[in-house]
């Protein structure tokens, strides 16, 4: 099963998401970008889906921290932001998602990244 | 000075073509004496002199303008009038005089016996003897000096206002009122502007005598907004310019905020000081300074007055429009700024709410077992989401309502004890849930005519908080009768908060850190204060770090 962590303050966004993704991926959770790099060092992701407004270490400060470690590992940022796109590209994260959005979409968004 | 009009009656009567040596005859001399009268009561210097340069009469006008008795100059050579670098002038006058040509309206400086120099326009005839000789000239000069002067006035304020219309920016309008100001009409100068806590601020200045670092200084010594002897205090309290037109030790003493502006200004040679307000719509903005400094020399006149408070009618208008444009431009980003939090604050529980549902559909059509008590839990949960939006939208109602200044409140007979009942009895289920002790201190009635409803909003606002910043711990509300008016108080023993972000916390958009972990539009305690305030109550809070906050409103009895 491939692994995915979701990275979002919001504790009900990422309860629905890992409840709707885990039955067909190992889901780990992170509610900022400190605590996504403490489970990196613990197990190994497949993807990232990362929420960008987050307390302590936000989603582009994560990002450039794991991009000065020589990343490769898929980004995928889904926020509420309407420059989600523009932050995507000067982040150089793989896709971005605006919320809300659809389960759907973002399945066919994962599939298309790592497959299931 | 009054304006002279030039008239052709005047032009006419000028001493022409005779000498005077050659007038001989009674009925001359008759003619002679008239003539002298005219020339004696004219306007216009009136100067003859022979071929070589000689003065040989000199008129009244003459004494006036230049300053010299007849006496001084009768014989002397007419160089004495003409500044150094315009000696040639003389030359090619006097050359076309001798081929009998006239110079006419020929404008030029000439110089006083005091040194002074003046703007002239002369008009040199020669003069003939009988036989038409060319023996000598006439020379007219009027003083155009006033001419000059309105001239470069005008073109002074001309300038002024072209360089105003172009640009809206406030930052470049403040700017360009004090620069163009020097040297023009002063050697240096400030523009302070009263804000809306009604103190001055220095917003710009502009020098064209001393070094910028020997200068800047200035932008420290904001005026005192009342004293009676600071010329921008002064003119604020009279309403009017204030003209100091010799400043001396004992003055700069008596209006420097302290010592060091006194150094200061003892240091740059302050001699002169004009102050003119700047007024738009019977509203005062502003005033703006003008310094004369030992530097040029200057003091400022009487005259200076009306072309400075001219100038500042002008700069006002500029200024008044820059100031409408910037609050445009304010009203605009904050609104951007208001409406991209909003989104994002309701994007975030609509997308809780839709992966909810989304779920719930994905069971109930695959048929899971259990699907329909697990999709029931989750439907029930993106009723709360849905609740949540509601409320945020209502939220964004009440500050649209505040910004626009139609909260209106609807009073009616309120006691607020038994609303801090009511109220804390809907938070019994979330209290129970998480295990909080909430009391309610309200032993007697506590009467006034207030908004129900929008007290409602303020009692559940504080007891939210309280709940998600208290820690779990107890959270007491207490309700009693003060002298004169009604006093509620809502207690928590949570985390407490920082000093820095207390003073701060009834501002639109702040919220208690970390950010994000409550959601919310952080508009709560800004609305909360609006209706306390609408009521004529106040709001206060103390709170210490580690300890717990305590929120404190008072609302009058009446």
């Amino acid at each position: 099963m491939k692994r995915i962590l979701i990275v979002d303050d919001d504790p009900e966004i990422t309860a629905s998401l890992a409840m709707l993704l885990k039955e067909k991926y190992n889901v780990g959770i992170a509610s900022n970008g400190f605590s996504a790099i403490d489970k990196l060092k613990e197990a190994d992701y497949d993807l990232i889906l990362l929420d960008l407004l987050m307390p302590g270490l936000d989603g582009a400060g994560f990002v450039e921290a794991l991009n000065e470690r020589g990343n490769t590992t898929p980004i995928l940022l889904i926020s509420a932001s309407k420059n989600a796109a523009e932050k995507a590209r000067v982040l150089q994260a793989t896709d971005y998602l605006l919320k809300p959005f659809l389960i759907d979409e973002l399945e066919a968004k994962i599939d298309h990244l790592i497959g299931s | 000075m009054g304006v002279r009009k030039a008239g052709p009656a005047r032009r006419k009567t000028s001493p022409k073509k005779r000498a005077p040596e050659s007038l001989q005859d009674p009925r001359l001399e008759s003619a002679q004496a008239f003539l002298s009268a005219v020339v004696e009561s004219s306007d216009d210097a009136i100067i003859t002199k022979n071929l070589e340069g000689m003065i040989t009469s000199w008129n009244r006008a003459a004494e006036r303008i230049f300053g010299y008795k007849e006496s001084e100059v009768k014989g002397k050579h007419i160089s004495i009038l003409i500044p150094a670098e315009r000696l040639e002038e003389e030359n090619e006058i006097i050359s076309r005089i001798r081929r009998g040509v006239r110079v006419e309206h020929f404008e030029t400086v000439r110089r006083a016996k005091d040194g002074r120099l003046l703007d002239l326009s002369i008009t040199v005839s020669p003069i003939r003897n009988e036989h038409g000789v060319v023996i000598g000239a006439s020379k007219i000069a009027r003083d155009i000096t006033d001419r000059r002067v309105d001239e470069r006035r005008r073109r002074f304020l001309t300038d002024a206002t072209a360089s105003f219309s172009l640009s809206l920016d406030f930052e470049s309008t403040v700017r360009s009122i004090v620069k163009v100001t020097v040297p023009a009409i002063a050697d240096f100068s400030v523009l302070d502007l009263i804000r809306p806590d009604d103190k001055f601020e220095r917003v710009s200045w502009a020098n064209g005598v001393f070094h910028r670092s020997d200068f800047d200084e200035i932008s420290r010594y904001a005026p005192p907004r009342f004293s009676p002897t600071h010329p921008v205090s002064r003119a604020f309290a009279s309403g009017a310019s204030v003209l100091v037109p010799a400043v001396d030790a004992e003055w700069i003493e008596s209006m420097a905020i302290s010592p060091e502006h006194a150094r200061f200004l003892q240091r740059i040679g302050l001699q002169s000081v004009l102050t003119v307000l700047l007024m738009a719509r019977g509203k005062t903005l502003g005033a703006l300074t003008l310094y004369m400094a030992a530097e040029s020399g200057r003091h400022h006149t009487r005259e200076n007055v009306m072309l400075a408070e001219e100038f500042a009618r002008r700069a006002s208008e500029a200024l008044e429009n820059a100031l409408l444009y910037r609050d445009a431009q304010n009203a605009v980003a904050e609104r951007e700024k208001f409406l991209s939090i909003a989104s994002h604050e309701l994007k975030t529980p609509l997308t809780t709410l839709q992966l909810q549902l989304q779920g719930a559909i994905r069971m109930l059509r695959r048929k899971d077992p259990g699907a329909v008590e697990k999709s029931t839990a989750l439907v029930e949960n993106a009723e709360k989401q849905g609740m949540k939006i509601g409320k945020l939208v209502n939220e964004l109602l009440d500050i649209t309502q505040i910004t626009s200044g139609k909260l209106r409140i609807q009073p009616e007979s309120v006691d607020l004890s038994e609303l801090a009942r009511s109220v804390a009895d809907h938070f019994s289920p979330e209290l129970t849930d998480k295990g909080i002790a909430l009391e309610v201190r309200a032993p007697e009635p506590v009467r006034g005519r207030w908004d129900r409803f929008r007290l409602d909003q303020v009692l559940t606002n504080l007891i939210s908080n309280a709940i998600k910043y208290g820690n779990s711990k107890p959270i007491t509300i207490s309700v009693d009768n003060a002298p004169k008016v009604a006093r509620m108080v809502v207690k928590d023993q949570g985390a407490g908060m920082e000093p820095s972000f207390l003073k701060r916390i009834f501002n639109p958009f702040e919220q208690g850190e970390p950010t994000g972990q409550h959601g919310g539009l952080g508009l709560g305690l800004f609305i909360t204060r609006q209706i306390v305030e609408s009521h004529g109550g106040k709001i206060a809070v103390t709170s210490r770090q580690g300890e717990g906050s305590m929120f404190t409103i008072e609302l009058p009895r009446e």
